[in-house]
Order: C-alpha cells, then structure tokens, then sequence
C-alpha cells in the first residue's frame, strides 16, 4: 500500500526518493495507474511523482546527437516543429498513438519502461537506433534501446534508477525512418503488429539499415535477417519481395487475444513491404 | 389544427441538464449516512463454494456489512425460470458471478474489504461449449437438470414441398457472438429504508415496474413495501430490462444496514455483471425460385443462454421466427435449442434476437440472388410483405415501409451505378452490399397485456404534467410524450414536464423494451390529451359562452373559430375549471391497449399494433494486405410510422449503425478459461470516430393506422441490418464470404488465401 508521496522538482531529489527504495514512479501514470487498479501491478510504499522534475522536457541537437527528455508527452512528440523535422517518423508514431487524452499524459520514457513489446515509440525508436540514459544516485550509464529490454514488462533498469534521457543519432543526408502499426480499429487500438524500418536511401539503394518489428516477440525486436537482405540493395520489387519474406521468417510470434501466429507473421509480411515502399517513394 | 411541434426536429426535452452535466445518474445521488458497496465475484466459471470466512472483512473499521449467499432470501428469483439467489449459494456457475457484497464507510474500505473475505472452492468441470451442453456426459450447470433451457419447434406450411420447387437450395451455418451493450452509464443503485421500513430504490432501470416486481421476488418481500424512482438513464440497450443483479445487492444491503447505500459498476464490474446478447449457431436452408421467389425456410439455432435463463428464451424466439414475417413465406420450420452453459448470463440486447436472424437470412439472400443473378434488392421487393397482408405466423400488416426503405437505400448508395463499375484489382478494393429486417413495435406477453397507462394534469397555470411508467433511457421517450401533449393541448414544448417514472406516483407501466413506448405510450398520451383539451373547451365555454366545439386552442390561447372577440387564455381557463369544479384541476387518466393477439402455443398470434422496417446499404472498402475493412458509405433508411421528432430518429437511426458496425467489425468477447479477458474498452473494442463513415440516415413514414398519429417503433429496427450489409459487401469487394462474426481483418486474410489456394473461405 502506498504510504508516501512525493513529487520532487530536481533530479537530485528525485534519484534520492528512489534509493531509499521500495518506491513506483510516475510520469504521466498512464499505465501505471491502471494496471495497479487492474491488480497486475503492485505499487511501491512510495511513489515518486517525477512530472515536476526540471529539465527532462522535449528534444534538442546536442553534438551528433538528439537528446529527448524522457518527460516528453507522446503529444509533444506529434507537435513539437523539432520533432517533425528532424524525427517525423517519432511524429508519426505518437499521432497513432492511443487516445488524445493519453498522448497528453503519457511519457516517452513511461513507454520505454513500461516495455510493452506493443509500445508505439518503441519500434520507431529502435530503428533510430536510440540509446537510453539512466541515472541513479550512484551515477548514471547508457544502454542501447536494442539491448534495454529484457521480457514484456521488463528492462534491465534497476528499481533505484530513473530513465532521464533518449539520444539518437543525428539523421545523416538520405536518412529515412518510416513506422506503421496494425490493430484492428483504426484509432484506439493496441497494435497486433507493428513494423519499423529506417536507412539511408541514395539512388534508389538502401544502406545503414534497420528493421524492427512490435508485438511478435516478447519485447519489441530488430529484424536483422530482413535488415541483410535490405543492406546495400536496390529498393526494387524484388528486393521488397525477398526483405518481406525474410521478416516472415524471422519473427516467432504467438497467439493471444489481438491475434494468432499466423496472422502476425502474415502482417509482418504485407507491412514490411508496405513500409519499404513508403521508404522507397522517401 | 396545424401541428407545430410533432414532426419537428426538436432537441430532445432532457439535452439542456446533460449537456450543462447537470443531469443527476444514480452515481451522483448522495445520502447522509450513506454506505458505498462493493461485489466479491467468483474467480472460476463453475466450482462449489465450500467455505467462506468473512470475519477479518467484518471487523475492517468502516465495514458496516458483510454479506454472501447465506444470508440472502432462498425465495429464488427470475424471469420465467425462478433460479437464482441475490448472491450465489452453493455454487458459481460463471466466472464473475457475485459471491459476497460489503457496505462500508467509502468505496477504497469496501473494496480493501473483498481482500479480507476468504472462500475456499473446489473447482468443478466447467462447460463452457455450448455444443457440448447436451451431451450426456457435460457438467450440469444446474445440479438435477439437463443443460436445456428451452426448445422451440414451429413447422407451417410443407418445407419439403417448398424446397422441391425451389431452383436453388442455399444452406450454410452462421457463428453469432455475444455484444456488450456499452451504455454509457454502467449499472448504478442507490437504496435507501426508512424509519417505517419502506424500501426506495434510485436505480438505472428501463422499467421501474418490472424493477419494483423483481426486487419483491428477490428480497421476498411486499411489492408494495418498494418504491422504485428511475434516476437519470445513461443508456441501457436492453441491459437494464430485467436481469442485471446489481440493484438486488444495493437493495438487499440497504435492508441489512438500515442505511443508505450505493452500488456503482465500474466499467470492468459492469463487464462481469452486465447482460450481452445471446450467441448462437445458426443453420439455415432456404430454397428458392430462378425470380427470386422464396419457396422454404428451415431453420436449425443452438444458442447459448450461459448460467441462468433470464430473458434468452424470449430472445430466442424472436431469432427463430421474427423474420419469417417480413416476406410472404409459407412454408418455414425451426428447430431452436438454447442452453446453459458455464458463462455469463445472456439476454435482451437491442433487436432482442433478431441481428442474429438478420445476419444468417441476409447472408442467405445475397448468396442466392448472386446465384441466380438477381440483385438482392429485389428479390426483397420480390417478397416482402405488404400492409393489409397477413403473414405466415399470424401478424397483420397495418404498415409496412420495407419497400420505400429499399427505394431510398439502393438511390441513396448509387446502387445501380457502382454495381455496374469495374471491380477493383488493386490492393484496396470496393464492394456494395445491402440487407432489409423487421422489428415489433410492442409486444404483447406479460399479462396478455400491453398496455400504457397515462395521467395527465394541467395545472391553473395552463402548463401540464405527464405521469407515466414509461421511461426514456437517452432513447427519446420523454421528448416523443412532451410532443404530442404540446400538440394536442395546442401549447409550448416547454409547458409541458415528464415527471420521472417512480412506482408510488406512476400509473403502473411495462416500460422500455419490444419497442412498444411510442406506439402504446405515446397513444396513451395523445388520449388523454384529447381527454384533458375536452375539459379545457368545456370550462372555457362556459368563461367564453360559446359552445364547445366552437373553440380551439391555438399557443395557449383557448380562442373562438367564429367570434374573433371570444379568447381566453390557458391559465384564465384553468383556473376558471378549478374554481367551477369544487377546486378540482384538470386531471385525466387515459390507457391504450393495444389490439393485439398474444402467441398462441403454437406461436402464432398477432403480437405488435405495427411492425417497423429498416433496410441499409453499405460500401466498404477492404485492404486485401491488411485485411481491414473500411466502410465507406452508409444508408439506412428506417420506416417507423411517422417520425414524431426526426432528430431523435436520426440519433436512434445513426447509433444503430455505430452498434451495427461494433457488433460485425470489432467487439469481440474473449475468453481464458472460461474468464473475461478483455472487460474494458482498451480491449474490448467499440467503434471510433474513426471507424464510422459519414452515415445518411432517412426516414420512411408509412403511417402506422394503429399508432399516434401514424408512429411505429424507432430504437430497434435500425440495428438488425448493419452488420449482413458490411458482410455482403465485403464478398461483393474480394469475393470471400464470412459467415462467423466478428469480421476480423485475419478472417479476410484467411479468406483471402483460401480462395488463392482453391478452397473456399
């Protein structure tokens, strides 16, 4: 039962509260205000309001780099002129995301924690090939997005530290990203599938390239065999044909409630070529 | 006289309190002292209680009550089958069923409280197929009992003579799942006793008579020792008719504590404890001839009532013959079998079983008229039935507007034009598809009665107050009442107030279901305004000194037709007719019951005064990568008589459609042993803003001879032919028929590839 709240303005306060242990953090509290209502999740004695805490807010170029403060709601990431023009496909993600009410509450960094393997900037993320910034009271490291997740609901975040930073790449002339998820509603729905890839496309090749897949594996994963068959590769017909196949063949989905095996690795398919071919028109 | 406010699209007369949020729902009723309840729920589908230790939850400070099935009355309660307790005894036959309820001091005790109850169970083989219920082997749901429910058997004419003349003979096997009605307002009860022992009942109910009668039933105790008040409605789809159990708690606790208390669903309690449609498996054979006559019907439903009977039974029926009506058939068959099962109750939903009929027919229809080249619109005006006819289950057609539905869908959806364009080869591709259903408008069962009863008062201030037993649920009953009162009495909307329905002071009422409000009610209404303008014309003629029926009542002013120096207005009238009538106001009392015939044992009768119609046209648009299916373009016409207030039509027309599209697109129950899995709207997932397209709804008055003035029905009709529609269009677009809703965008890929691969989807 939660015993204390607290709702520190500084960083500094805010990796204090979570040493002392035992404590749940939120954000935008969007998930997990209902999932501790559902009973799936247990809050902490404490919980740390982190919404106050200075300086985590929105994106900047720093070096070669972008940083996006992990307070970043999903709807400044749809709004935010910075984001649209140097990280549309983060744009596009928070624009299928949720509900508005959501977007304006959650966080990016709540949806990297939360770590579902359905996360909406999770895929997005991962073929900007992000990294993610942790800090604690002891100090601070950084992980990369592809090694950060480590079942659904899990990362390799320990309970004293905070996620406090994305940094991506800063896109290079020809970069293109491109994101696209697949529920049966059309707004307001979980994704079944969903199917990123990115690259650096120049006379009609592909290179630099990185595919990432959501909701067919137990976190959001890197397709790596169809990212071989896209590198360096002319985005024609046949090159399409053989990435989608190879995505079809690397996911291991399961059945649940959204959807079966067959039907994800079927999607995995007709939505990777779908993706390269919005790639390939830039 | 001219008729200003009937036929006018007028704001319905209770828009003003919602829109400002000041309407008051059950949720924001408050007592002083007032206890909030909480419901522990069984966790298995079925398993027998063996013990339950609710002492550590007692002694919570601020747990008033704690109270489980022993404690409850055994007078069992129930529809038709008396079967169940306010809590469960025993045993649970569903996951979610309510075990124990507490009363505390605020919600966060009540539900801290659940935690405390401890029950030991023993897991007992749950039946959760229906398929399996009658096997001599399955688990009883009820101990002592075979697992059937009902059986219904009609044969008329000669099927197998019917089918020997048909050119085609069609049959195919149709899945009907289960919808959650989705009201806005989830279930919601605040009951209080008084120092006298009385018991009253705030509650979110569509019949606060038939509430009243199941609340004596279930607390065994006095009818008359209830009060029922409807609060504000939020919606109730059928689901707050007569089998949701959450007001028996609230109620039963009030009499334990001798206090107020409140039982609020949220959306997951509402989930568990709500009432959905009734699921079924449907055959059906129909045989037809090459001009699209049809010569026999035979059909064959195994439905699925989960752990009580409730209203599926009735509901059933409706699946097994109610269409047969809408064409001129004459040699039809059913074979219905409902069973329990280890699942949640099912009953009464909007269209009380007749989507799940509309479905299967209207899937037949178009298949056939593809068959034999026809176009399905008319192989309906082929058959369908026409006023003055009979049909082949007894009802007689006063109305019928099937055809002017059909007319106005086919022009409005450019029927012939798009038909007649390429098909799409593309990744996206269009298809068109229609489909028409019949509905009551009343019905008569309960009692061999139905009935509305009206008491109408005009106050000295010429203003008039409507008591009746009818209740609006957002439907627009209180709206279509004030309209016809201000007509007839020939004075302001605004002048006129209808009280809500409350057992002490209103005439007794069967209430919101069968579609039977505007036809029976509103005709109540309409009589005894006539009744109430008489004893204005009579008391102004003696104030005017002109006869009677030389006046008229024209904006509330009682005026001469030959004199123009001789008016008066309303409230010199009323008052006038208090003062001559040893201080009596104006009070009248009217009923309407309808000419109708009860069914017969044999099912056969003439159940309804008037029958609506509705037919829609849809275009959709599937993505053949993706499998989703975008509607495009919807028309839907709805012939309800005459429209009393077109906008509320419209809103009732449209929110059809929106359901229509749910119920075939994207709700969809899931199941992990034998629990709910997906009780919320994250999960289970209604349509979107998104999801619908621009939506034409018309309207077709056929003039109804037995309705006020000429209204039928207009809530129901509008729902059965959504989803048959977006199913023939889908085949129309890639050529894959789907015959198992919901219409999930892995069913098109699977009928996609099976019909790559030659087989057949």
């Amino acid at each position: 039962m939660v015993e204390r709240y607290l709702a520190p303005t500084t960083l500094d306060e805010a990796l204090k509260a979570l040493a002392a242990g035992d404590a749940t953090i939120v954000a935008g509290g969007t998930d997990v205000m209902p999932q501790s209502q559902a009973g799936r999740f247990k809050l902490g004695r404490t919980l740390v309001n982190i919404r106050r805490v200075a300086g985590l807010q929105g994106g900047a170029k720093e070096g070669d780099e972008i940083r996006l403060g992990a307070l970043t709601t999903i709807s400044q990431l749809r709004e935010d002129a910075f984001i649209a023009k140097t990280l549309p496909v983060l744009a596009e993600a928070a624009d299928h995301f949720a509900s508005v009410q959501i977007r304006n509450m959650g966080t990016l960094g709540g949806n990297i924690g939360n770590a579902s393997p359905a996360g909406d900037t999770l895929v997005p993320l991962l073929v900007l090939d992000a990294v993610v910034e942790l800090r604690s009271a002891k100090g601070m490291r950084r992980l990369r997005l592809d090694e950060f997740f480590t079942g659904p609901g899990k990362t390799k975040r320990t309970p004293d530290e905070l996620i406090t930073n994305i940094f991506v790449p800063a896109p290079k002339p020809g970069f293109v990203a491109r994101f696209a998820k697949f529920g049966t509603r059309p707004a307001l729905d979980i994704s079944a599938v969903s199917v990123g890839i990115a690259g650096i496309v120049k006379d009609g090749k592909i290179s630099n390239v990185r595919v990432a897949y959501g909701a067919v594996a137990p976190t959001p994963v890197r397709g790596r065999a169809a990212e071989a068959a896209l590198e360096g590769k002319t985005l024609d017909a046949a090159t399409l044909a053989a990435a989608a196949k190879a995505a079809q063949g690397e996911v291991k989905p399961i059945s649940d409630r959204r959807a079966t095996a067959w039907y994800r690795r079927e999607m995995i398919h007709n939505l990777v070529k779908k993706v390269l071919a919005d790639v390939a028109h830039g | 006289m001219n008729s200003p406010i009937v036929g006018k699209a007028v704001p319905q007369v209770t828009a003003l309190e919602k829109i400002q949020g000041r309407a008051i729902y059950t949720g924001d009723l408050k007592q002083p002292g007032m206890l909030h309840a909480k419901v522990l729920r069984g966790p298995y589908p079925h398993a027998r209680i063996v013990r339950i230790d609710t002492s550590q939850a007692v002694a919570l400070p601020g747990v008033k009550a704690v109270v489980t099935g022993a404690d409850t009355p055994t007078r069992l309660w129930g529809v038709a089958h008396k079967q169940q307790r306010i809590l469960a005894t025993g045993k649970v036959r569903f996951a979610g069923e309510e075990v124990a309820a507490v009363a505390a001091i605020s919600e966060d005790i009540a539900r801290d409280a659940l935690d405390l109850i401890e029950i030991e169970y023993e897991e007992l083989p749950a039946l959760l197929d229906p398929a399996r219920a009658l096997e001599a082997e399955a688990p009883q749901v009820h101990d002592g009992h075979d697992n059937r429910v009902k059986e219904i058997r009609i044969a008329r004419g000669d099927v197998e003579a019917g089918f020997a003349a048909a050119d085609l003979v069609h049959e195919a096997t149709y899945e009907l799942h289960s919808q959650y009605p989705g009201y806005m307002e989830p279930m919601a009860t605040l009951a209080s006793v008084d120092g006298n022992g009385r018991l009253t009942v705030w509650t979110s109910t569509q019949s606060v008579f038939l509430a009243r009668a199941r609340l004596a039933e279930a607390l065994d105790r006095p009818v008359s020792s209830i009060r029922v008040i409807q609060a504000m409605v939020g919606g109730g789809f059928g689901g707050k008719i007569v089998e949701e159990r959450s007001s028996l708690i609230a109620a039963f606790l009030a009499t334990r504590v001798n206090r107020p208390v409140r039982l609020v669903n949220n959306r997951l309690e509402d989930f568990q404890s709500g009432c959905f449609s009734v699921p079924c498996r449907l055959w059906l054979k129909m045989g037809m001839t090459k001009d699209g006559t049809i010569t026999a019907k035979d059909v064959r439903i195994l439905a699925n009532s989960g752990a009580y009977a409730g209203l599926a039974p009735e509901v059933m029926l409706v699946t097994a013959m109610r269409s047969d009506n809408m064409h001129r058939l004459e040699n039809v068959r059913s074979a219905a079998d409902l069973v329990y099962t280890n699942t949640m109750p099912r009953g009464a939903f909007r269209g009380f079983g007749g989507t799940q009929m509309a479905f299967a027919l209207n899937s037949h229809l178009s298949v056939m008229a593809d068959k034999l080249g026809l176009d399905p619109f008319e192989v309906h005006r082929r058959n369908a039935i026409r006023a003055g006819e009979t049909s082949v289950h007894g009802w007689q057609f006063g109305s019928t507007g099937l055809r002017e539905c059909l007319d106005q869908v086919q022009a409005g959806i450019g029927w012939e034009a798009k038909r007649r364009r390429p098909k799409d080869t593309g990744v996206r591709q269009r298809g068109l598809g229609m489909a028409a259903a019949m509905h009551v408008s009343g019905n008569r069962t309960l009692g061999n009665w139905d009935g509305s009863t009206v008491v109408l008062r005009v106050n000295e201030d010429g203003r008039a107050f409507i008591a009746s037993g009818e209740s609006d649920m957002g439907q627009g009953a209180n709206t279509m009442m004030a309209q016809i009162c201000a007509d007839e009495l020939g004075i302001p909307l605004s002048h006129v107030t209808v009280l809500p329905p409350d057992t002490d002071t209103s005439p007794f009422a069967l209430g919101s279901l069968a579609s039977r409000v505007t036809i029976n009610g509103g005709k109540a209404v309409l009589q005894a305004a006539q009744q109430a303008k008489t004893q204005i014309l009579d008391a102004a003629s003696g104030l005017l000194g002109c006869p009677a029926d030389d006046l008229e009542i024209d904006q509330g002013v009682v005026r001469s037709r030959t004199k123009s120096n001789a008016t008066a207005a309303l409230p010199q009238v009323c008052r006038y007719h208090v003062f001559r009538h040893g201080g009596e106001g104006i009070l009248v009392r009217a009923t309407y019951d309808p000419p109708t015939k009860m069914m017969d044992a044999d099912h056969y009768g003439n159940i309804a005064p008037g029958y609506s119609f509705a037919a829609q046209a849809v275009e959709v648009e599937v993505d053949t990568e993706t499998g989703q299916v975008t509607l495009l373009n919807s028309c839907l016409a709805d012939d309800c008589g005459k429209a009393i207030n077109p906008m509320a039509v419209h809103g009732q027309t449209n929110g059809a459609a929106v359901q229509a599209i749910g119920w075939a697109l994207y709700e969809h129950l899931q199941f992990e042993d034998g629990r709910l899995a997906n009780g919320n709207f994250a999960d289970y997932t209604m349509p979107t803003a998104d999801s619908v397209p621009h939506l034409q709804a018309s309207i077709v008055e056929s003039n109804e001879p037995n309705g006020p003035l000429g209204a039928k029905g207009a809530s129901e009709t509008a729902i059965l032919p959504g989803a048959p529609a977006i199913a023939n269009a889908i085949e129309d677009a890639i050529g894959v028929r789907i015959t198992e809703l919901p219409i999930t965008p892995e069913k098109i890929l699977a009928g996609l590839r099976a019909k790559r691969e030659g087989g057949h989807a």
